[in-house]
């Protein structure tokens, strides 16, 4: 029973490249994808860089990809604000805020909290807060706890959108990963594929895969999914296995991850009907 | 003098939305009719202890005020959470950081902060910026046991035209970023009435709290024993007459009302 895959999301770090460096195999792969005319979208929480420097840095890593194709968690609020029409007192940083420009902000329903901390201080919080208990709708990007910054934790989104949803009796949208509303929002921009159509391929087994809500254990023939205990080996040629199967080949290409922070293995086969030389 | 069969022969009464209406710009306006309430309780051979979460003004400051309004109270009679915070630092022996409002410092005059192993977090308003949290934060970093403290854990309170944050908030973002429960000093707390109830010299049974705020001083009486008695004055709301957690004991238009029904 073959599972059509008619769309691709893939998660950055970890998946398709660690830091500075691209994964063996990555390039070979998405060239492969792109041949075959599978749209992929690169799907990460990462907030705190501009789209164009998140674009850059891959660049410097050796992939070129472009803007539209990258989704991230703040896309997918600003998705979330012109799909119902909102209009947001934002709590972003003025890099993060220039993806929003252009909306209509005026008589705000809204609150959006991103990685803040030019916002994190009492006069702006209370004018949050005061929104949010005459009825605006509080979303969040993500709800960390803290984030690294130099050597050390800082507070992060979660604790002032937790200050928020105490005071105001009420519990945030949280638009990153894992939220279902992340991945229904990155599948609404396939324009019309059906979830189930949409593979999505990541490194962390909460955020990535479950939040995806695809299917670990079970088995198609052909299609087979295994989730291996941590590996020792680190970075390995994983997608020199796809590159060498090449366009003359049949039956399945195979698609596998090596997770170098996590070291832990995803390999699914999968049939892909396009690709299939009889 | 009793309400509800059993006598009354103390009373625990919040300050802020009881006695009168706070406001940023002045001391703010007296409830109608509080002060003779008060006064008849005091003819009447009712004891009264003044609780309040007030942590942006120290005792002294809060008693001047209220003589200013037109009330006449002994300053011993007013309870605050800083202060009933001091006696829990010097008993458990730990030096604090801490992220107060300016105005409440002095209370902790004499409290050792060097090396601070432990974090007081009281209603600091323009304290809390971002840099001061996270080095509140730090702090708590040290170890996963260092504790910490909020002097109440309101969260908003009334003032002029709106409503703005108490301290809870920042409470409930540095529990949530530091994974631990703070010890809230202060209403709800059955500590914060206990101590009202031996600064009275009474047994929870014989006594009655009157507040605004039907979560922390209703609810938080209730828990403690003693009969809560919710005002329709302060930060009252019309949906606090059925609220789905706290049931009070009686619900008066205001302080006037409540010792009316005492005193019948």
């Amino acid at each position: 029973m073959a599972r059509k895959i008619s769309a691709l999301m893939l998660d950055l770090s970890g998946t398709v490249h660690v830091d500075d460096c691209l994964l063996p195999g990555v390039k070979e792969a998405l060239a492969l994808l792109t041949d075959s005319s599978v749209p992929v979208q690169f799907v990460t929480n990462n907030s705190k860089d501009s789209m164009g420097s998140l674009v850059d840095k891959l660049g410097k890593a050796g992939l070129k990809v472009q803007t539209d194709s990258v989704f991230t968690s703040l896309t997918a609020a600003h998705d979330l604000v012109t799909r119902d029409q909102l209009r947001p007192l934002l709590l972003l940083e003025d890099s993060a805020a220039q993806q929003f420009s252009g909306l209509a902000m005026d008589s705000p329903n809204c609150v959006l909290v991103g990685l803040s901390p030019s916002s994190f201080h009492y006069e702006k919080l209370n004018q949050a807060f005061q929104l949010v208990v005459g009825g605006a709708r509080l979303v969040a990007v993500n709800k960390s706890r803290y984030y690294k910054r130099g050597s050390e934790l800082a507070l992060g989104t979660g604790a002032f959108v937790a200050g928020l949803e105490f005071s105001g009796d009420c519990q945030a949208e949280v638009v990153g990963k894992p939220s279902k509303t992340f991945f229904d929002l990155a599948v609404a921009r396939y324009g019309g594929v059906p979830a189930g159509e949409v593979l999505m391929v990541g490194d962390d087994v909460r955020d990535d895969v479950i939040g995806s809500s695809v299917e670990v254990t079970e088995e198609y023939p052909g299609n087979r999914w295994m989730l291996q205990g941590p590996s020792r080996q680190g970075c390995r040629g994983a997608w020199s296995g796809l590159a060498s199967t090449g366009r003359g080949m049949r039956t399945s290409l195979m698609l596998s991850l090596t997770l170098c922070s996590t070291a832990c293995w995803i390999w699914p086969s999968m049939w892909w009907p396009g690709l299939c030389r009889s | 003098m009793s309400f509800n069969g059993s006598p009354v022969q103390g009373v625990l009464c919040d300050i802020t939305g009881v006695l009168a209406e706070s406001s940023s710009e002045s001391d703010g306006v007296v409830v109608p009719g509080s002060i003779e309430a008060i006064n008849r309780l005091f003819e009447a051979g009712i004891k009264v202890k003044f609780v309040t979460n007030e942590s942006a003004r120290t005792r002294a400051s809060l008693h001047a005020k209220l003589t200013r309004l037109g009330f006449t109270i002994n300053i011993e009679d007013i309870l605050t959470p800083s202060l009933a915070m001091v006696v829990l630092l010097k008993e458990q022996k730990l030096r604090p950081h801490l992220l107060v409002h300016k105005n409440v410092m002095e209370d902790f005059r004499g409290v050792e902060t060097e090396d601070p192993n432990c974090v007081v977090l009281g209603d600091a308003v323009d304290e809390f910026s971002y840099v001061n949290l996270n080095t509140a934060f730090q702090v708590l970093l040290k170890s996963s046991s260092t504790q910490l403290f909020s002097l109440g854990k309101g969260k908003f309170y009334k003032e002029d035209s709106g409503l703005s944050l108490d301290v809870g908030p920042f409470t409930a973002a540095l529990e949530f970023a530091s994974e631990r429960k703070a010890v809230i000093c202060g209403k709800p707390d059955k500590t914060f009435f206990h101590a009202g109830l031996t600064a009275l010299g009474l047994e929870a049974e014989k006594v009655v709290m009157v507040g605004d705020d039907i979560v922390s001083d209703v609810g938080g009486a209730q828990a403690a024993g003693i009969r809560g008695v919710q005002v329709r004055t302060g930060k009252f709301r019309p949906s606090d007459e059925n609220h789905p957690l706290v049931k009070p004991d009686l619900i008066v238009d205001n302080l006037k009302g409540l010792v009316d029904t005492i005193l019948k």
